[in-house]
């Protein structure tokens, strides 16, 4: 496997903080360049000699069942051996990099010799974002104004932002002024984001593209909002981030909901559709919402 | 937020032995160290500028006189959007930000707006940003050399400790801030005004500033000045100093310019149009002849000669 892929160029990463959505991409993507349900997407040249853990995410997908998350000290080989209409069939080292060990990556500084060669040999990245997960640092300001506002409108002042940022137990970080002490864990995630490229742009020697996948597009999808303008209004840091790299690096953004829809509140609508069906990819030029493979036919092409 | 996302997110880590998998964790003896996201020091500052050109804006002034409240204050409206058209094209410091925005963030639990102060003996000294002015074909590397109080005292009371700080004679802009609300204070203003001018005087006879050098006063805490009922005698006072020193020192230097501005809440129209002025390229009329020329250039190779 590995002799396979270091025979590769053009080396393509899923990358990600935990919980981002990229291996519920991986499992639809899988599915569809398989079946060849969805006309002009992307389609496998043979089986992956090894699969057993494709067919697995694949199961959970077409199952609606929660994907266990990639384990934080194994990165999972997969490549798939692409056939499209321009191009002999083509194989895609597609490795799924945990995200626990990305998180590790920018907050403890240090990642292991396999890991940072891998970076090395990287050209291009999908970079996935999950909605649900984005964490914000708000200023005080911000914060006793939010509250000021809840308690208005009815809410449960009570719920401060802190409360919702991640921080699991702050009573262990009071240092003795009685203020939580600062660790890097705090770091909202626009900007653990925007670091995370900046070391996948130091260990590598720079990405020509960067996908960006808004995944569970269906809990943010509205008529009049693009990827792109929710990727500006939600993490703007990143956004201008993303503007200025533009000026050097390729970068797209999508909008992906490879579940279409809520697996537990929205099941039985969701399983009365084929699974290529419940698919929708929103900002790619594809004609086909379905076609999932869209990201991956921009990054390749 | 809702609490179920509908693309599963992962709950159950799964075992290594299974699947197409190899081993990319801790296991190994061997790691590789990246940039550490920290404040820079000296050396670390001379590095970056030796890869990409670096403008070095030094900020000096006496203790709480709102030198890092300025600049994190800055980094903080680019959390919420582009700052006078200028988008946030990265830092070679992300975590030396954070780590000093802390205490102003409700994740501290903190009761109010607070700004750690700069260690005498901090090593790390410089926060990067990068940067795109609008309509710009490039990015601008600033680098803010933040001067804690203590040096600056120290820097006044002597000499040697004048000479000893890096990056006066090079920095791109030089920016001296004086404490608004001491202004305020009858019983302050003199020894403020004082320390300034002191600070000012050795600067120039000794050659650490000269005709090359760019020069911002500024009048910091104006959110606090504009409230108080003293406003019209301070900003007399704050007029009398911007006349003293274009008369002592305006034909000893390049550029010398006077703004009021407030950080806090947010940076205000005086702080904005500052940072503005930190893109502009220096106009060539501004580049005057110096007849310290060599003792720059001594400068510039001890502190790296593409700082600018």
């Amino acid at each position: 496997m590995k002799a396979e892929r270091n025979a590769l160029s053009n080396a393509a990463a899923m990358i990600g903080l935990a919980g981002a959505g990229k291996s519920t991409f991986l499992a639809a993507l899988y599915h569809v360049a398989e079946s060849g349900q969805v006309p002009r997407a992307l389609k496998l040249a043979r089986m992956p000699a090894l699969r057993e853990h494709l067919e697995r995410i694949r199961r959970d997908w077409l199952e609606l069942t929660p994907q266990t998350r990639t384990t934080s000290n194994v990165l999972d080989q997969n490549v798939l051996e692409i056939l499209s209409s321009s191009t002999a069939s083509m194989p895609l080292f597609f490795p799924d990099l945990a995200g626990e060990r990305l998180t590790a990556l920018v907050e403890e500084r240090t990642c292991s010799l396999e890991l940072a060669s891998l970076i090395r040999s990287l050209d291009r990245t999908l970079l996935f974002i999950h909605p649900d997960k984005v964490v914000e640092a708000y200023s005080i300001k911000d914060a006793t104004e939010l509250a000021a506002r809840l308690q208005e409108i009815g809410g449960d002042p009570s719920r401060q932002p802190a409360e919702s940022n991640g921080i699991a137990d702050i009573d262990e970080q009071h240092g003795d002024s009685g203020e939580v002490e600062w660790t890097a864990e705090m770091v909202s995630t626009q900007v653990k984001l925007i670091e995370l490229l900046q070391i996948v742009e130091d260990l590598s020697s720079g990405l020509n593209k960067i996908g960006i996948i808004i995944s569970a597009w269906d809990r943010v999808d509205t008529d009049s909002l693009q990827p792109k303008a929710w990727l500006a209004r939600r993490l703007p840091m990143l956004s201008q981030y993303l503007d200025v790299l533009s000026l050097q690096t390729e970068i797209e953004v999508f909008g992906v909901s490879a579940m279409g829809g809520d697996p537990e509140n929205d099941r039985d609508r969701l399983l009365a559709l084929s699974p290529e069906d419940r698919i929708k990819v929103v900002g790619a030029k594809s004609l086909d919402p379905r076609d999932i493979t869209a990201p991956i036919k921009w990054l390749i092409g | 937020m809702p609490e179920h996302p509908s693309e599963n997110t992962d709950e159950t880590p799964r075992s290594s032995s299974e699947g197409q998998t190899v081993d990319f964790g801790q296991s190994g003896p061997e790691r590789v160290e990246i940039f550490s996201g920290h404040a820079l020091t000296t050396q670390e500052g001379n590095a970056l500028a030796a890869s990409v050109r670096t403008r070095v804006i030094a900020l000096v002034g006496p203790i709480e006189s709102g030198k890092t409240t300025l600049v994190l204050q800055l980094y903080e409206a680019f959390r919420k959007g582009r700052v006078q058209g200028c988008a946030f094209g990265g830092s070679r410091t992300l975590l030396g930000f954070e780590e000093r925005c802390h205490l102003s963030r409700d994740e501290s639990q903190g009761k109010t707006d607070d700004t750690e102060r700069t260690k005498a003996d901090a090593e790390e000294v410089l926060l990067h940003l990068r940067l795109l002015p609008p309509d710009a074909a490039t990015a601008i590397d600033l680098a803010f050399w933040d001067l804690s109080g203590e040096l600056f005292s120290a820097a006044g009371d002597s000499n040697e400790a004048l000479e000893a700080l890096p990056f006066l004679s090079t920095a791109y802009r030089v920016v001296m801030l004086l404490d608004g609300e001491r202004l305020l204070d009858r019983a302050k203003r003199f020894s403020v005004r004082q320390q300034f001018f002191t600070l000012l005087r050795a600067a120039v006879e000794m050659g650490r500033f000269g005709l090359r050098t760019d020069i911002d006063v500024v009048f910091s805490k104006q959110d606090i000045v504009g409230k108080d009922e003293r406003l019209s005698e301070a900003r007399e006072f704050q007029r009398s100093i911007e006349r003293e020193c274009t008369e002592r020192f305006g034909a000893s230097l390049g550029r010398l310019s006077f703004h009021l501005i407030a950080a806090r809440p947010e940076p205000d129209e005086g702080l904005r149009l500052l940072f503005q002025s930190w893109l502009n390229e220096k106009e060539a009329s501004q580049v005057k002849p110096t007849t310290d020329y060599s003792r720059v250039l001594r400068q510039m190779d001890r502190f790296g000669a593409r700082i600018s």
